[in-house]
């Protein structure tokens, strides 16, 4: 998560149909939550935020300058958003806000749903970079731009994207400005070479029935992300902070990614280690499998076993699951 | 509507008469099989190591052993493409609208055309021939929907018919019956101890799923 304090960013400039203008970043922060504001006064016109970190060069109110950065970073989100498959129970009344942010979104992050003052200052805090708010973009006037329309399902909603400046380089005083990046969001990049499948599958768009049932999953079965696998372990291994990484790369157990985050179900591991047979089921499944396949194959109503579920089986039975795994990733076999 | 299966009798009975239907010589078949274990499309499934209990070391109809030992190989097929895949890939999809199904699992499937090259005595699961196959037990013979429609559960227990029908009848070649989620088709299952090399030919190079 963002972590950087408001006293660290200099300045901030608003992009509004009648020009720029420079603000300090917290007034200019209003200006960003106000579309996300519950029973708020409605918000003005601003299309775009600019906050701009302590080390960067002061900024200079120059428009086009200003717009430039503000259509690098509409791109750079509108490539991530036509990858999402849909928000979740987006633009209800009911629903309060909601972040999605992934290490694959290139350091974009999507706010959206209404929020009361307080709720939006916790969540929505400021960072150098740019900040869209898509309610004041309609469509004939991206079309003006050249700029690629939201797609249609996430249009008409309290929305506003955060691009962080690790995506977009700002342009400031006209030359490149390098800001740092927080730690949280810098990508995985171990992780990348070593499971090109689990990144694929990141950037596939992904059906709304397969991100329900990924979302009841979340819900259903607690994780640990790798620093808390690290922590719960009782392994003595000199480098017991990369543990999860390392017992991944063995295959001794297997991750998911969700929400921008590798997670690891709990499930698999006993007394602090993996269940030896994880491992086995993985050994089972083809190279393709990604972490959902095995999440799949364990969580779900197995036919098999009159409509319980494998991880019901993981410490009664593990001999059964198995045999279950081999019909599950080789089901022809059977005929 | 899904229900269970009883136990067929434990011995065979030769003394059971049934009318039997003739599969022609000529017929095309298509039949699903596994990719991975790459044999051919017309050789039989050998069942090897499969457990008749086990609900997931077969199918509806195998394995089962023979007498006195070991399994009898099988092998599936139907002669229309969408039996033949709804048996098969979809074998263990349950009855409801909008079932799931895991993408991962059409990888491991293929099919072929067959030509069966004799003709084919099977018995089919339907009425009025299950009304001469008596439940031990039970006043009423068995239903088909407790053969064919019963969930995968209940496949021990639909695999002893198949092993009571072979035992019995020392001419079946095997057993057809219709689609579990679909009216039209007839689907089959061969019993391979009946069959002699080129009784079935692969007409195709076999074609993936995925």
């Amino acid at each position: 998560m963002a972590n950087t304090s408001v006293a660290a960013m200099s300045s901030a400039m608003v992009l509004e149909p009648k020009g720029v203008q420079t603000l300090d970043v917290g007034s200019a922060m209003e200006q960003v939550v106000a579309t996300l504001l519950k029973n708020g006064p409605g918000s003005g016109a601003a299309y775009g935020v600019l906050v701009y970190g302590a080390r960067d060069p002061k900024p200079q109110p120059n428009m086009l300058v200003a717009a430039k950065t503000f259509f690098h970073a509409y791109h750079r989100a509108w490539r991530v958003l036509t990858n999402i498959a849909d928000f979740t129970h987006a633009g209800s009344a009911k629903s309060p806000l909601q972040t999605i942010e992934n290490k694959e979104f290139d350091h974009v992050r999507f706010f959206w749903g209404l929020a009361t003052e307080k709720v939006l200052k916790d969540r929505v805090k400021p960072t150098p970079g740019v900040y869209i708010m898509t309610a004041h973009l309609d469509a004939k006037l991206l079309k003006m731009l050249d700029l690629p329309p939201l797609p249609e399902r996430f249009r008409n909603l309290p929305l506003v994207m955060q691009i962080e400046s690790g995506a977009e380089t700002m342009q400031g005083g006209g030359y490149p400005i390098q800001t740092s990046i927080n730690e949280g969001n810098v990508l995985d990049t171990d992780l990348l070479e070593r499971h090109p499948k689990v990144e694929d599958e990141a950037e596939e768009p992904i059906s709304r029935d397969t991100l329900e049932w990924r979302q009841q999953f979340m819900r259903s079965n607690p994780f640990w992300t790798s620093a808390q696998v690290a922590a719960e372990s009782t392994s003595t291994a000199r480098n017991r902070a990369a543990i999860a990484s390392r017992w991944l790369r063995e295959k001794k157990i297997f991750a998911i990614r969700y929400e921008g985050q590798q997670c690891f179900p709990r499930f698999q591991f006993q007394d602090g280690v993996p269940s030896p047979v994880i491992a086995q089921v993985i050994k089972i499944f083809p190279e393709h499998a990604t972490g959902w396949d095995f999440a799949y194959f364990f969580a779900t109503p197995n036919p098999n076993i009159g409509g319980r579920k494998p991880i019901e089986l993981l410490k009664s039975n593990p001999a059964r699951v198995v045999s279950l795994a081999e019909a599950f990733a080789h089901p022809a076999d059977a005929f | 509507m899904p229900s269970n299966c009883p136990v067929a009798p434990v011995d065979p009975d030769p003394s059971l008469v049934l009318q039997t239907t003739t599969v022609l010589a000529g017929t095309e078949l298509i039949r699903f099989y596994s990719k991975s274990k790459k044999y051919p499309a017309d050789s039989f499934n050998p069942n090897t190591g499969k457990r008749i209990g086990v609900e997931e070391d077969g199918a509806r109809f195998n394995p089962f052993p023979g007498a006195p030992a070991p399994n009898i190989p099988t092998m599936y097929a139907a002669d229309i493409l969408p039996a033949a895949a709804l048996e098969s890939v979809f074998h263990n999809v349950d009855h409801s609208p909008s079932p799931s199904f895991p993408k991962m699992q059409l990888v491991d499937w293929q099919y072929s055309r067959l030509k069966v090259m004799r003709k084919l005595l099977v018995l089919e699961l339907t009425n009025p021939h299950l009304r001469q196959l008596a439940v031990p037990g039970r006043a009423t013979s068995i239903e088909e929907g407790e053969l064919i429609h019963s969930p995968t559960s209940e496949y021990p227990n639909t695999r002893t018919w198949a092993r009571f029908l072979h035992g019995s009848l020392p001419t079946l070649d095997g057993l057809a019956w219709r689609p579990r989620l679909a009216g039209t088709g007839w689907s089959y299952v061969f019993f391979g101890d009946r069959f002699v090399a080129g009784d079935i030919k692969a007409e195709s190079t076999p074609t993936s799923v995925d």
